[in-house]
């Protein structure tokens, strides 16, 4: 009986240690995206988290959502759905509105200054961009996707091209050189690419002659101007006056990262920074080939720069917390372990020190990529409709106005001013 | 009659050992039976089968009937997941499809791919199907040759076709230019220039694959049937003097139709449904040149998260759908259906 007794105090007594103990317990839970080797990416955050559990007695759940996911999960998290304490996000400015103050991304410019130090010391400009919306602070940048322009130098040399276009009018004067046909006139080369996310390919021309998107109040599209539809009447020259870009790319399934990698285009004016990487792996015989230089100018020098940011969630307030999901924000955001992070996952540091680190400045591509960062400018994406908006796909405003204008089914002009007027009509829907 | 009773079993003693308490027992029981058991196995008798049913039923509740459900009170709401604020809206979102000219296209376009993919594969399954059916060397081997493009992930075979039909890299291309019946190589899932009876290629591209993937499971139904074709049949047309086209037209063909209209009615409610090849290769376009109610729904729920009016599409479409579900099951139920 007494032995009876002594168990059930004994187990009485764990219980309410492990009570006690889950009732002091540090958690949080963290969402990253997939990049690269899976097993690498798991054993990378595995071991951040033990360390950061080390130095600070908090747990990290981490877990990491398929790319294809990214957008729905965030979708719902913005709008009360499931929602990790900090996560690896984009589109701060579309999921902050969404949010409304309550769910989805949580401004922390209250925290900065003491946990981060300077930004703009640390920090490229144009990559705080994406965090900094209507006199908040989302979160800091982790990786950078600035558009470069990409080119073949094998063909160049073959051309007597000894450097980069730097304007429009080099790019038409290079394409000219660099096109290439049979005796019979059939084109077996292009000069310039046009291809890839057509919406995104398109914003990097807008800007760069002088255009926008939307009003500074990001209220109004501002889309038809004369800049406009210079930015897409120069697009459907290049492939019907100048005949140096191909008009596949009005084709949802054409592959103009394949058609560059087999010889079939010279230039590709807007491109993703992981083309040297994808090229490494598909086509690596010609990747000593394979040179970038920073974007084009026309009235600007200006290009598309994704990116993406570890930032906290509203639900990290509403579960007390907001000092541990600080923590291993300013921990993944140290130096050392923001380079391991960027290494595993192959991404550019938007951090100004670590993009000097030599694994940038010894590479040619990689410093033309680093090179093109203070030019970069992030989407404007201040609103819900963005999505629709830039929809790469059949359906999406930008998209379609572009496959439109690019196969010659409509005018420039027609195609900007219906594709201002779709833009007009989503917004009002807010 | 030998009762175990349970407790006693375990004990060793049955009625059979002939110990007195379980002779007692037993008489208690079966003095207790005479009274009760009819009453309890007549409910029992009518449970049984409500308690075979009910995992069935109950996974159809939630897997179908609610989503449905849950779909059409969706379909009343101007749910927008992007938006904070999602009014009911009554038939506002009906009121928008009747007015929106893309609807119309792209519910066409599903009609055109639904009836061509249909009508093609029901043909081209017939013909394969009678030439299976003949006794012959190998032929068990390109029976499971034939079934290779239904039991390919739509995936692979998506991704492959596109490939086929790359303007650069396309060997339909290379073989058309070797002949010299082209100059220039074609961008078969891009080129709206290039038209046949009014639909541009792209459409008739897609199309081919969707033909080229249905087709070998009408082949191997209508084989089935052909295969229980009495012989007997045959032998006595013989006697009478028929020819082949005869015996396929009096015989195989009047057999085959309790088949075919099961195969047309269900391959039809598939059709309109479909969503794989069209959204895989092409996402729809060009144009919307190849886009079809499935894609177009999803896009609209799933891409614009307008979840509402993507709800009152589906409606429409399940409406549509339910037509024909009702003429198969009309079919397949009147009297004297050989289904």
């Amino acid at each position: 009986m007494n032995k009876q007794r002594a168990s059930r105090l004994l187990l009485i007594a764990f219980t309410l240690l492990m009570v006690a103990g889950s009732a002091v317990a540090k958690e949080i839970t963290f969402w990253t995206m997939n990049y690269q080797d899976p097993n690498e990416q798991a054993a990378l955050w595995a071991q951040l988290a033990a360390e950061f559990e080390a130095e600070t007695g908090i747990k990290v759940n981490w877990e990491i959502v398929n790319f294809s996911q990214a957008r729905p999960k965030l979708t719902l998290a913005a709008t009360g759905g499931e929602s990790p304490d900090v996560a690896d996000q984009f589109w701060a400015y579309t999921y902050a509105d969404m949010g409304q103050g309550q769910y989805g991304p949580m401004p922390i410019e209250a925290y900065a200054d003491d946990l981060f130090g300077d930004l703009e010391d640390r920090w490229y400009a144009s990559a705080l961009q994406d965090v900094r919306y209507k006199g908040h602070l989302y979160g800091l940048p982790w990786r950078i996707d600035v558009r470069p322009l990409a080119y073949r130098s094998d063909f160049f040399a073959e051309a007597g091209l000894a450097e980069a276009p730097d304007t429009w009018d080099d790019l038409v004067e290079w394409g000219k050189k660099l096109t290439v046909t049979d005796g019979s006139g059939r084109i077996l080369r292009y000069g310039v690419g046009i291809g890839g996310d057509l919406a995104q390919f398109f914003y990097s021309w807008l800007w760069q002659a002088g255009g926008s998107f939307l009003n500074e109040d990001f209220t109004q599209p501002t889309l038809n101007t004369s800049e406009g539809v210079e930015a897409l009447k120069y697009l459907v020259d290049l492939i019907h006056t100048h005949q140096i870009a191909p008009r596949q790319a009005i084709d949802p399934s054409y592959d103009w990262e394949a058609e560059f990698a087999a010889g079939k285009i010279a230039i590709m004016p807007v491109v993703g920074s992981g083309l040297r990487n994808n090229i490494m792996r598909t086509a690596p015989q010609i990747v000593e080939h394979v040179a970038a230089s920073i974007p084009l100018k026309h009235r600007e020098r200006v290009t598309f720069q994704g990116g993406g940011y570890f930032g906290l969630m509203y639900a990290a307030e509403a579960r007390g917390r907001t000092e541990e999901a600080l923590a291993w924000l300013e921990f993944i955001n140290r130096e050392d372990i923001h380079t391991r992070i960027i290494q595993q996952a192959e991404q550019i540091s938007p951090q100004i020190a670590v993009s000097q680190l030599p694994m940038y400045t010894n590479d040619p591509w990689m410093k033309a990529v680093v090179d093109s960062i203070p030019y970069g400018r992030t989407t404007q994406h201040p609103h819900p409709a963005w999505g629709q908006i830039t929809l790469p796909e059949p359906g999406g405003v930008i998209y379609d106005m572009m496959v439109l204008a690019l196969a010659g089914r409509v005018s420039p002009e027609r195609a900007i001013a219906d594709a201002h007027k779709k833009m007009q009509d989503l917004m009002n829907r807010f | 009659m030998a009762i175990a009773l349970p407790g006693l079993l375990e004990r060793g003693v049955t009625p059979q050992t002939g110990g007195a308490v379980a002779l007692h027992a037993k008489a208690m029981i079966n003095k207790t039976l005479t009274v009760s058991r009819p009453k309890k196995r007549m409910s029992r008798d009518r449970l049984f089968p409500y308690l075979l049913v009910a995992p069935a039923v109950i996974l159809i509740v939630l897997l179908h009937i609610y989503p449905i459900v849950r779909g059409a009170w969706l379909s009343l709401y101007d749910y927008t997941l992007l938006y904070p604020r999602r009014p009911f809206i009554g038939l506002g979102n009906y009121r928008e499809i009747l007015s929106d000219p893309k609807f119309f296209s792209i519910f066409l376009n599903t009609l055109f791919f639904a009836f061509m993919a249909n009508g093609a594969s029901i043909v081209l399954g017939l013909g394969v199907a009678t030439l299976l059916n003949r006794r012959s060397k190998g032929v068990g081997i390109l029976r499971s040759i034939t079934l290779i493009p239904w039991v390919t992930p739509p995936v692979v075979i998506a991704y492959v076709w596109v490939w086929i039909y790359s303007g650069s890299f396309s060997p339909i291309n290379d073989l058309l230019m070797r002949f010299n019946l082209i100059k220039e190589p074609i961008s078969f899932l891009g080129d709206t220039m290039i038209t046949f009876l009014g639909i541009v290629l792209p459409a008739w591209s897609v199309l081919a694959v969707r033909i080229w993937t249905s087709f070998p499971f009408k082949a191997i139904m209508f084989l089935a049937a052909l295969q229980s074709i009495p012989d007997e049949l045959y032998e006595s047309a013989d006697i009478d003097g028929a020819n082949r086209m005869q015996k396929f037209f009096y015989i195989t063909l009047p057999s085959l139709v309790p088949v075919g209209l099961v195969l047309v009615t269900l391959s039809t409610i598939w059709n309109l449904s479909h969503f794989d090849y069209n959204y895989l290769m092409t996402r729809g376009g060009p144009f919307d040149a190849t886009n079809v109610m499935g894609v177009y729904i999803y896009q609209t729920g799933f891409a614009v998260f307008r979840l509402g009016y993507a709800a009152a599409m589906g409606v429409i479409m399940l409406l549509f759908s339910s037509i024909l579900a009702v003429v198969y099951m009309w079919s397949i139920r009147r009297p004297g259906a050989d289904v």
